[in-house]
């Protein structure tokens, strides 16, 4: 392999579109890779994409020029601050870079992987195999799509993924996945744009509604990428507000995308996913259901207030129900956290109060639903989990009609 | 090729689509009457800024503010004296791009007024004019006669204050011409000076950003003997002109044009798209209080069948009110008689030709009445114009003069002046209404806006739902001809197929609607999106409560 020429030098030439003028692909690792992650990416990727372009937030002495078809570059602080952000978030914070150097690099593809990389991932495998769709098949955002656990990603599988079909008529599994790979055509479309992302402007719109906006071809590829354990760990009413805020905020400035969909479509879907990790009892031990049952019943106690500002009587009622029932017997019904989610999505929309306090105010009531899962999943098989979530996607669907009403016609006075 | 350069070159508007003004929800309102921020009892800019909120909340889309420039104020605005400045009363030209910046973040476009027929007679051009040597340049900017003879078949405009369209200039000892007020003397657009002054000035707000203008009283700018004056062949040419500017320099701005006319005499001013964007239809406002008070759909279907078609990029401007009377100009003799005993018992409530109320004065006050006209607004062809204070349905003054009856402040809420301006009441620029059915005290925003059955909130909804649908804005329309002439239904065809059906009528009504076209669809009521029974191949039969309306989305078979 050539020395890489210095990174200042390589750093200016590049914002200079000196170098690589015509770069076949980008390759973004927000979260950075080793050394030898970049020499496998080079071999494996480089090889069949052409010229390759690839920022790291800290390439150190691995950032230049290898050869003519590689050169790695510093991923700019703001950028790298930006991909820390909450997730859904993050992806979005990358966005304003992504576009400008799509643009300023005339590359027809690019491809962001978020997730952490290490000896048992094959990232460059992954890389490949997002661009894939976008390089050769004519799509213009290619998702990834991920094995996950019955007890991982529940932010995604109970609220992104089923109001998000619900909502476009799309079986997107993870619509705000952290890894994909996107065409020069969806940043075209952003371009006759008078606002067009930016770092301060919040929140930007996210890749796949304005893909959809744009008629844009969307697909899915299964990956064997890991997502990063989840940050709702650490502060679960940040991450839930961090993630409805954008989609909440969409559902208004998309209302003429949205409203008209009715029930949902498969969308292709390439490559095999791999086997999931966790099934079995594995997982659940991380769960302590008593706590978020008593978490819920402490928010029923005291955030009673604040949710009958947002939501029905009758969900209300079922709430109450909810806070009666024994741990043993402890179910929220699918059809309450779906009435609830669309209920806080109105109160979201009519701004009835400070939406972040609204949406923190929902974090007891996911912890209903995550216990509920959690009670229901434990000892089910993959194939009764499936069509677990299956059933919570049918009855957002089912219960769009409700919101469609409430939607577009506000009024107090609800059932 | 070329073209795609120089279209990068355009100063950008704030609207991302050219074709915005489609889609567009226009908000009329006069500064003045909005909200004062400094006290004096005026209305200004830093105080209608603070409103924005409260507009992108109602859902419109575009701003369009009645003339703010200095002015001796003798015709509210309209006679400028200054067309790149700011009237000191409402701020300064720096306010004005504060408010337009913020409006523009708001995702709402800016209209202005583009007075392209007369100046006020303080407008220096025109005191340079009557100066200035007869025949020079200087004097040519305005129509000089030695006598008040020529273009004898114009009529007069304002029928209750002038009484020819010639007024002697003592300083200039010759006869100026003027269509309106006597202190509006005509712009000379045979003079080619004039125009350049025109685009200069048009130039000069386009620059700043503003993505509409309103071109005033457009039929009037051009005079030749032995016509009406109106709508002449010359007129367009300058239209062509001022459109050419605009395109050679800016991109997604628009022009709507004031022409009170026929819709076949209005057509032209759109041109081959190289004239108008935008265009009021006058002569549907009446027809439709016409159609409402005779309980028959016929007065309608008729305007909209005598209206031509238009070109692909533009679009008709819709409106119930505005700042002006209730223009009885297009309609016949019987009709205006008519209308004059339908909606003005008292003879004050008359000015020129027309009545000078507000919409809810208008229907009586009468919720349903209200909502079944603007239900029509809202889904008829082209861009609805919503007159500032009719969505709270605010009431008029027929005791003030002119047209400031309906130009009073905006009723904000319950607190001095209507919340409007901390002024002394004396000082406002107009008394707030304050009777017991219209008055501020319990008529306001704030008071609605914790309604959830106000006006306030239903105008919201229906302005929320109408944007969910293109059809509303760029969709065809097709009446269907149901026995019963109380009720008026119309499809509206596009990207979308909406059926509306409205019942004029104080009565319930049934109606029977020939939809064999539409057999297997399924209308879904689309406020509470509630499914209908499906389409088949008999009448489709529906009820109708007193001034009941439905809009249905006809979902084609296996989407529902």
């Amino acid at each position: 392999m050539a020395q890489p020429i210095s990174q200042q030098t390589a750093i200016a030439e590049a914002q200079d579109g000196a170098l690589l003028s015509a770069v076949d692909l980008i390759v973004v690792l927000p979260n950075g890779g080793s050394d030898a992650l970049l020499t496998n990416i080079h071999k494996s990727v480089g090889a069949s994409a052409g010229r390759l372009l690839l920022f790291h937030p800290q390439p150190g002495p691995s950032a230049g020029i290898y050869g003519s078809q590689f050169q790695v570059m510093p991923l700019p602080e703001q950028a790298e601050a930006s991909a820390k952000l909450a997730p859904g978030q993050s992806t979005q914070g990358l966005l304003p870079f992504l576009f400008e150097q799509m643009r300023r690099q005339a590359a027809p593809a690019c491809v962001v992987l978020s997730s952490s990389c290490n000896e048992e991932i094959d990232c460059a495998a992954a890389i490949r195999e997002l661009a894939g769709p976008v390089r050769e098949e004519n799509y213009d955002l290619a998702l990834a799509n991920y094995a996950e656990g019955r007890f991982a990603g529940l932010i995604n599988r109970s609220l992104i993924y089923p109001l998000t079909r619900a909502l476009y008529g799309l079986r997107i599994h993870y619509p705000l996945a952290p890894d994909f790979a996107f065409s020069s055509r969806l940043t075209e479309s952003y371009g006759g744009d008078a606002n067009p992302p930016s770092l301060t402007a919040a929140p930007a719109p996210n890749l796949t509604t304005r893909a959809l906006h744009a008629g844009l071809r969307i697909c899915q590829v299964n990956t064997d990428a890991a997502r990063d354990a989840p940050k709702e760990q650490s502060d679960l009413s940040t991450a839930l507000a961090g993630i409805l805020n954008p989609l909440f905020v969409e559902m208004e400035s998309n209302a003429a995308l949205w409203q008209r969909p009715r029930g949902s479509q498969l969308v292709r879907t390439f490559g095999e996913l791999a086997p999931r990790v966790d099934y079995g009892t594995a997982g659940r031990a991380e769960f302590d259901i008593s706590r978020m049952v008593d978490a819920f019943a402490r928010g029923y106690r005291d955030l009673f207030e604040v949710w009958a500002e947002v939501l029905s009587p009758r969900t209300l009622l079922d709430l109450k129900k909810l806070a009666r029932l024994p741990l043993d017997a402890f179910q929220m019904a699918d059809e309450t956290w779906v009435r609830l989610v669309y209920e806080f999505a109105l109160g979201h929309r009519q701004r009835v109060m400070n939406r972040d306090h609204l949406l923190r105010s929902l974090t007891p009531l996911y912890l209903a639903w995550v216990a509920s899962h959690a009670l229901q999943a434990g000892a089910a098989t993959e194939k009764e989990v499936e069509n677990r979530q299956e059933r919570l996607c049918l009855t957002f669907e089912a219960s769009k009609p409700y919101l469609l009403s409430r939607w577009r016609w506000p009024d107090r006075f609800n059932p | 090729m070329e073209k795609a350069i120089l279209g990068t070159l355009l100063n950008q508007g704030s609207a991302s689509d050219p074709l915005w003004y489609k889609d567009a929800v226009i908000y009329e309102l006069h500064v003045k009457a909005f909200c004062d921020s400094n006290h004096d009892g005026i209305g200004d800019f830093p105080g209608l800024l603070q409103k924005l909120d409260y507009l992108r909340e109602l859902g419109v889309t575009c701003l369009w503010l009645l003339p703010f420039f200095p002015s001796p104020l003798r015709d509210d605005g309209y006679d400028i004296s200054d067309y790149t400045k700011v009237h000191p009363s409402y701020g300064t030209l720096d306010d004005f791009k504060a408010f337009l910046g913020a409006a523009h973040e708001r995702g709402m476009q800016v209209m202005v007024e583009l007075v392209v027929n007369h100046t006020s007679d303080q407008h220096p051009w025109f005191q340079t004019a009557r100066e200035a040597p007869a025949g020079s340049p200087e004097r040519e900017f305005y129509v000089w006669s030695d006598d008040d003879q020529k273009y004898r078949d114009a009529r007069i405009i304002f029928t209750d204050t002038e009484k020819s369209n010639w007024s002697w200039d003592p300083v200039a000892k010759a006869y100026y011409w003027h269509r309106f007020f006597s202190h509006q003397p005509d712009l000379n657009y045979d003079n080619p000076a004039v125009l350049r002054e025109v685009i200069r000035v048009m130039r000069f707000w386009l620059d700043m950003g503003v993505d509409g203008l309103r071109l005033d009283a457009i039929p009037y700018l051009v005079e030749r003997d032995g016509t009406n004056c109106e709508n002449l062949p010359e007129t367009h040419v300058v239209l062509k002109q001022i459109r050419e500017a605009m395109d050679n320099g800016y991109k997604n701005r628009m022009i709507l044009a004031e022409a009170n006319q026929w819709p076949s005499d209005v057509r032209p001013y759109f041109g081959d798209s190289d004239e108008c964007h935008m265009a009021f239809h006058f002569p549907l406002m009446p027809r439709i209080f016409m159609a409402l008070r005779l309980e028959d759909r016929q007065p309608i279907v008729e305007i909209m069948r005598q209206t031509p078609e238009i070109p692909e990029a533009c679009q008709w401007g819709l409106f119930l009110r505005n700042h002006d009377e209730l223009t009885l100009e297009m309609v016949n003799d019987e009709e205006r008689d008519y209308m004059y005993l339908a909606y003005s018992a008292d003879p004050r409530m008359r000015l020129n030709v027309g009545i000078r109320r507000r919409l809810a004065p208008l229907l009586d006050n009468n919720p349903r009445r209200i909502e079944l006209l603007n239900s029509l607004l809202f889904s008829f062809p082209g861009t609805p114009i919503l007159y500032y204070g009719d969505e709270i349905g605010m009431g008029d003054n027929i005791h003030l003069g002119d047209r400031n009856g309906v130009r009073t402040p905006m009723q904000w809420n319950a607190d001095r002046n209507a919340g409007f301006s901390t002024a002394q009441p004396e000082q406002l620029y107009s008394p707030v209404i304050s009777d017991p059915i219209y008055g501020y005290a319990a008529l306001n925003v704030d008071a609605q806006i914790n309604d959830s059955s106000s006006l306030l909130n239903w105008t919201r909804n229906m302005i929320s739902l109408r944007k969910v649908f293109r059809v509303f804005g760029r969709g065809s329309i097709e009446f269907l001809e149901p026995e019963n002439r109380k009720v008026l239904a119309y499809l509206r065809r596009g990207p979308e197929q909406i059926l509306c059906v409205a019942n004029l009528s104080r009565f319930a009504q049934p109606v029977e609607l020939d939809l064999r076209a539409f057999a297997g669809f399924r209308p879904v009521e689309m406020m509470g999106y509630t499914e209908f029974p499906v389409i088949g191949d008999h009448p489709y039969t529906l009820s109708l409560a007193p001034y009941g309306y439905f809009w249905f989305e006809l979902q084609p078979p296996g989407e529902s």
